[in-house]
């Protein structure tokens, strides 16, 4: 693998009828204070998941605004993966995870060896999340930032303690939420909270003809004249996947027309993936208004806008969420989000307004057939949505917030 | 009668992005102790293009970009460069049709001390922040205690500490506050406030030097010498109320809450006041006791 690909050639300028003329020049006189600094996000995956996502769309803007950005994906064996993916369970609270020296020893082997096939030599190197991690013990005089993604607030302390060894070799430490910041990293390096944010431009979230929405979801046999509700996440316990059906089955009995589609993908770092799309496939017992898509299927960001596009209600029942960015896709869609309070979900479904927060599962099956039986008030809380997106949590604004970070650590 | 959120919005702390920092400064660290935790920075046209905030700017100046600033410039040179040079991104930015329950859920729900709000052009209206709502709650009785409330996990300084050991805690523990403890007692309060002041009243000391000058030779001082010994505290047991009007009466961003050994039981800030107490009284609650 090595590096990160994309295809994507945009221009901040492409930004100005979402975000104004004003905001794009206020970016470009940032960037004008770190021109030409050499910027090297690392990762595990160059597809699937909220992080590659992020990257694929971050890395060609930044290099529009004059940095010489680079994404670089770590590779490693399924053995490794196995490993990195206990490793981001057991930090998100997994306590009866236990790393063996073996599992230890494995993880810092592989992330040795990426040494060899990987271009270290940023002004600044960002790692996100755990698996790159080791690659710290390697690094030069120029600076390493750590971006973790994932909700550090109760971690199992064992495993936390061994990462931790890496984290605080760190120059700086970005993390979701205020929350997830370890104390004992805390004055040891310098820490931020950052938001990360969806692209408007990107093939998921651009503006798509309603054909185009039409053709895509009767070509996986799905009803466009009836109401659909969905998920979009992996196939992961902490996203709750069965929830969800218990979530449309109690819909399902006072609406009988609603379809159900969850779309996910198997991503190269979570082996977990394909056993708990199994068991969800096994949960829906062959309902056929349950449809569960994923990237084998032909499911690619398009779909997956289209899809999000035609939801009457999106669902993020996550227990655990670093910040929920299929939340902000269906916001930014104009679609109401019932969701659960994980991450930073409720900084962007405020209840009542852009979205509800519920507890439980008959709690959502409530809200969401109130959506479905009244379409001028989800059509309303989708409006508000989508300009709260707007104004926080697009990335343009991630863009800026990097852009700071390294003025702070190499500019002036 | 029903808020409006014109009526919960302060509309004082705006500065231009090109204004010197020491005017920013001021406004965060004013001698009339009703300072704002930040400032909103906007350009020409008062579109946001950022927030000032007193722990960003110790933040830059204690950082790796600070080391290049004080070389190049010095105390003198940094305190006179824009603004815009120590901002961070304005964040929880909001439109003036919103309705106040909205704006103080979203505070409640996210912990948050403060929200912009904006025209429809991003022009900037106005901020809500802890301080105007507890303004609309002088003079209430709650019903909960302030150990309710309060913030137990305290993190304190020495008084023999330096300046800067008390600055580079804040920043880390993203506190504005650090109670100073001698021989376990509360012997002063210490506030980002105060550091600012300190480094504004070092710019007229220092002018007349023709010296290096660096952070560490500004933040030299030991804590007990900038601090304010006059501490105001509650009790543990005390209703919320008499919290909320001990900081509008003093105008400060927090009180220390005292046991009756005079130990330090924990610290109840603004900003505790306003999302705590709408998490327990439920933000409808609180918003019917604002009206």
């Amino acid at each position: 693998m090595g590096s990160g690909s994309w295809d994507i050639m945009r221009s901040i300028k492409d930004y100005e009828a979402i975000i104004g003329r004003d905001e794009v020049r206020s970016i470009l006189r940032l960037a004008k204070r770190v021109y030409g600094a050499k910027v090297i996000h690392v990762n595990a995956t160059a597809y699937g998941g909220g992080v590659a996502e992020i990257l694929k769309n971050l890395i060609p803007l930044a290099q529009s605004v004059g940095l010489k950005a680079k994404w670089e994906v770590i590779k490693g064996d399924p053995e490794f993966f196995k490993i990195t993916k206990a490793i981001h369970n057991a930090l998100q609270g997994s306590k009866e995870i236990r790393l063996t020296e073996e599992m230890k020893d494995h993880y810092i082997m592989v992330a040795k060896k990426n040494i060899e096939y990987l271009d270290l030599e940023g002004d600044v190197v960002i790692i996100h999340d755990p698996q790159p991690l080791p690659l710290v013990d390697y690094r030069g005089k120029n600076k390493w930032i750590w971006r973790c993604h994932i909700d550090l607030s109760d971690p199992n302390p064992e495993v936390w303690g061994f990462i931790r060894r890496y984290v605080i070799k760190f120059d700086a430490a970005v993390f979701t939420l205020e929350r997830y910041i370890p104390d004992d990293v805390k004055g040891l390096i310098r820490t931020y909270v950052r938001y990360p944010a969806i692209d408007p431009l990107s093939d998921k979230n651009k503006p798509l003809p309603t054909t185009t929405i039409v053709k895509i979801l009767e070509r996986f046999g799905i009803d466009p004249e009836r109401p659909i509700i969905g998920q979009v996440s992996r196939f992961d316990p902490w996203k709750d996947p069965l929830g969800v059906i218990d979530v449309y089955r109690k819909v399902k009995k006072r609406i009988k027309d609603v379809q159900l589609v969850m779309i996910g993908c198997f991503a190269h770092d979570d082996p977990e993936g394909y056993e708990w799309y199994r068991k969800t496939m096994d949960y829906a017992n062959g309902d056929r208004d349950i449809h569960i898509l994923t990237n084998m299927d032909g499911v690619s960001d398009l779909e997956v806008n289209a899809f999000q596009r035609a939801f009457t209600v999106a669902l993020q029942l996550s227990r655990r969420e670093g910040f929920g960015l299929s939340v902000t896709e269906a916001l930014w869609k104009g679609v109401p989000v019932v969701a659960r309070r994980a991450g930073g979900i409720p900084l962007q479904v405020i209840n009542g307004v852009t979205g509800y927060l519920i507890n439980g599962i008959e709690s959502a099956s409530r809200k969401v057939t109130l959506l479905i039986r009244r379409p001028w008030l989800a059509r309303l809380l989708g409006e508000k949505g989508r300009e709260h997106v707007r104004r926080n949590f697009l990335i343009t604004k991630l863009l800026k917030d990097y852009l700071r970070m390294h003025i702070d650590l190499v500019g002036i | 009668m029903v808020l409006k959120l014109s009526e919960l919005m302060v509309r004082k702390p705006l500065i231009h992005r090109e204004d010197p920092l020491i005017l920013g400064l001021s406004m965060l660290a004013g001698k009339d102790r009703s300072s704002p935790y930040r400032v909103v920075v906007v350009d020409d046209e008062s579109r946001v293009q950022g927030i000032l905030t007193g722990r960003r700017v110790l933040e830059v100046l204690t950082g790796y970009r600070g080391e290049s600033l004080w070389l190049k410039y010095g105390l003198h040179g940094i305190l006179r460069l824009p603004i815009f040079l120590f901002i961070d991104e304005a964040r929880h930015i909001f439109t003036c049709q919103e309705h106040p329950q909205t704006i103080l859920q979203y505070m409640s729900e996210n912990d948050i001390g403060h929200v912009i709000i904006v025209d429809d052009h991003m022009s900037v209206k106005g901020v809500i922040d802890e301080f105007a709502i507890l303004n609309r709650l002088r003079g209430k009785t709650f019903g909960i205690k302030v150990e309710e409330v309060m913030t137990r996990n305290v993190h304190t300084i020495s008084p023999n500490a330096l300046l800067m050991e008390a600055a580079k805690k804040m920043i880390s523990y993203k506190v504005r506050r650090l109670p100073v403890i001698e021989h376990g007692r509360v012997k002063g309060l210490i506030t980002i406030t105060d550091i600012l002041n300190h480094i504004m009243a070092k710019d007229v000391e220092l002018m007349r030097y023709d010296t290096v000058i660096t952070i560490e030779n500004v933040l030299s001082e030991e804590v007990r010498k900038v601090m304010s010994s006059d501490v105001i505290y509650v009790r543990p047991t005390d209703d919320a109320g008499i919290a909320i009007d001990k900081v509008l009466a003093h105008d400060i961003s927090g009180l220390v809450v005292i046991g009756s050994n005079n130990d330090l039981l924990g610290i109840v800030s603004r900003i505790d006041l306003v999302t705590r107490l709408s998490k327990v009284l439920g933000v409808g609650n609180l918003l019917g006791l604002m009206e």
